[in-house]
């Protein structure tokens, strides 16, 4: 029973912070996360640059470079506490379970190894397969992701492969790992529009074919509707927004989220939406030492004290970052 | 690439003055082959290249072209200038100086050849390995290369010769310490770079160890740069294991090695028998001269950035 409502991913309370490089202190730039990634689901996770996203998704791997580190918090796969793990399980995690797809493919590839070379190895390493069974399967694995003279490619270093066809292999690298969770971050930066468009048409093919649970961080919200089942918005290391992915683009509530969603141009309109003109932005939310909040208008520099923030569930499924609101204090000099 | 811009000054005649500015800057391209700097460079590196092939030809085929026994004294011909049966003149025991320099060249080039080996192996794995762990060990290791550093290279080399005693493999292992911490600091650096590689990160998330990263994936991609490093210890290497032999702390004297006949013939210079110095002291600089402006030209071509 537990065993089949587990979620496949559990981020609970997870906070990463990089120290000041004056006096030390560490300093929040992932706060008090928590999100969910279940089975055979496609979670999109969404948020302007700085926001966390891509800190967030190195934990899961426990990538963080240090000095950063993860301050509290929990990263549960299918149980499994990964901040608790010594090296060998991390490398079984690593290896099998779960695999991650980064922003750049062609500096994410060994520049003196051929590409059949670097797959292969995962066979051969990873998997313990014989060399002969290996070159097969690499060969088989980039004609899924969609390569055109496999064996050519296979025979060729990084530097000759265009972007696209570089982030189709390293999809073929993570997927030989067979994971029951994979990261994208960011997978088609770089790309120009129409190989984004393969390269995402592929990514879903892929997870529809093998259900493997995917995580993916995109700035593209058209992808997100597309591709996600349920999307977590993040603003300023913080999760403001869970929901699934209709009511997050027919009814967002959080002021940011309806911001990202009106900021979306819409062909069918012919004035541009109000977002993306530019003003009204809402207010954020900034702790200002010890456990108080403010709200601060960007527009007026007007603060006001709030309560902590915590999620809200506003209807099943979907949570909102809120706070309670205290009296208004003066603006900020 | 530049040479494919068109750099005629009238191309942009009527242009804008600020187009000017930029074939002006064109120009001056170092890379390229066509201008001043780019022809004196290829004349500089194909003058490298005749003498390495010179030093190689001597040390491959040297004991066979060499016309007499390099270590047989012939009391007859004692001190003789150069002639046609004595290219290059004989030593005060009657020995053929062009022998000697010949059968030399083996010897230097082999220990050159092992002085580098030994630095280029020992300093890329100590400079990948601290640069690639970090911490408490970087530390240690960097100011322990500060101090050799702070010692003159040849001196150091000179200490530690001394004190191991008079051998071909005491000579290179003196000369490697003082050239290791180059490499050290080389590779340790260009560590820091690479570690940061997405690609090291992408072998991390497939589980790959991090001892593996390290040797399969980050040193051969360190090794450029140590190589080109390489080229230039090769010509010094000579230089300082010569040294080491003219001071007599190297190989021993009966041994031909350039060093040593320099030393044997400098007590005759100021008598005016000059040549039973100076030509091995040709041979050592054709040698240094050639290992160094072909490593300037690998570093050019093959060197990072």
């Amino acid at each position: 029973m537990t065993e089949m409502h587990r979620p496949l991913l559990a981020i609970e309370h997870l906070s990463i912070g990089f120290p000041n490089e004056r006096d030390g202190t560490m300093h929040p730039v992932v706060r008090d996360s928590s999100f969910v990634v279940n089975r055979n689901e496609v979670v999109g996770l969404v948020g302007e640059s700085g926001s966390g996203k891509t800190q967030t998704a190195m934990s899961v791997l426990r990538l963080t470079k240090p000095p950063g580190q993860v301050l509290h918090g929990r990263i549960l796969l299918d149980g499994d506490d990964i901040l608790q793990m010594n090296d060998i399980q991390l490398r079984q995690v690593r290896g099998n379970r779960a695999a991650m797809i980064f922003q750049s493919p062609r500096t994410s590839l060994n520049p003196l190894m051929t590409i059949g070379n670097q797959v292969g190895r995962i066979y051969t390493r990873q998997r313990g397969m014989k060399k002969k069974d290996a070159g097969d399967a690499t060969l088989e694995m980039l004609r899924r992701v969609g390569i055109a003279g496999p064996a050519r490619v296979a025979a060729s270093y990084p530097h000759q492969l265009s972007g696209g066809m570089a982030q189709r292999v390293m999809i073929a690298m993570m997927l030989a790992c067979d994971p029951e969770l994979l990261i994208a971050d960011e997978p088609t930066t770089g790309l120009d529009v129409t190989i984004q468009a393969q390269i995402f048409e592929l990514i879903q093919e892929i997870q529809q074919e093998t259900h493997m649970a995917l995580l993916l961080i995109t700035h593209d919200l058209g992808v997100i509707a597309e591709v996600c089942q349920r999307v977590v918005v993040m603003q300023l290391g913080r999760i403001v927004e869970i929901a699934p992915v209709d009511t997050l683009f027919a009814d967002p509530v959080h002021p940011y989220t309806r911001r990202l969603v009106g900021s979306i141009l819409r062909p069918d309109l012919e004035v541009l939406p109000a977002a993306a003109r530019g003003n009204d932005f809402p207010p954020v939310v900034l702790e200002v030492g010890g456990d108080r909040y403010q709200a601060v208008s960007v527009d007026s520099w007007r603060s006001v004290n709030v309560g902590r923030p915590e999620m809200v569930e506003v209807a099943p499924g979907h949570q909102v970052l809120a706070h309670a609101v205290d009296a208004p204090s003066e603006a900020v000099a | 690439m530049a040479a494919s811009i068109p750099t005629t000054p009238h191309a942009n005649a009527g242009g804008e003055s600020w187009s000017n500015d930029w074939v002006q800057l064109e120009l001056v391209d170092p890379d390229a082959a066509e201008t001043g700097y780019g022809r004196k460079r290829n004349a500089l590196a194909i003058l490298g290249f005749i003498a390495l092939g010179l030093v190689l030809l001597m040390a491959i085929l040297g004991p066979e072209l060499a016309p007499y026994n390099p270590n047989k004294p012939d009391p007859a011909v004692t001190l003789q200038g150069p002639s046609r049966e004595h290219l290059m003149g004989t030593d005060q025991y009657g020995r053929d100086v062009f022998s000697r320099v010949l059968h030399a060249a083996r010897l230097d080039l082999r220990v050159a050849i092992s002085i580098t080996a030994v630095a280029l192996i020992v300093g890329t794995l100590v400079g990948g390995l601290i640069g690639f762990y970090g911490g408490v060990l970087e530390h240690v290791v960097m100011r322990i290369i500060d101090v050799i550093l702070a010692f003159p290279g040849f001196v150091l080399a000179l200490g530690i010769a001394a004190m191991l005693g008079n051998s071909t493999r005491n000579v290179i292992i003196a000369v490697a310490i003082a050239y290791i911490p180059y490499y050290v600091r080389l590779v340790r650096s260009e560590m820091l770079a690479l570690r940061e590689q997405e690609y090291a990160a992408a072998a991390k998330v497939v589980g790959v160890r991090k001892i593996r990263i390290l040797l399969y994936h980050l040193l051969p991609n360190a090794l450029p740069i140590a190589l080109a490093q390489a080229t230039l210890t090769l010509g010094w290497g000579i230089l300082d294991a010569a040294g080491l032999s003219f001071l007599g702390v190297g190989i021993r004297p009966p041994t031909p090695e350039w060093g040593v006949l320099v030393g044997e013939g400098a007590q005759y210079i100021n008598s005016g028998q000059w040549w039973i110095s100076v030509f091995p002291g040709l041979a050592i600089l054709i040698a240094v001269l050639g290992f160094n402006l072909v490593g300037d030209w690998a570093r050019d071509r093959f060197g990072p950035r």
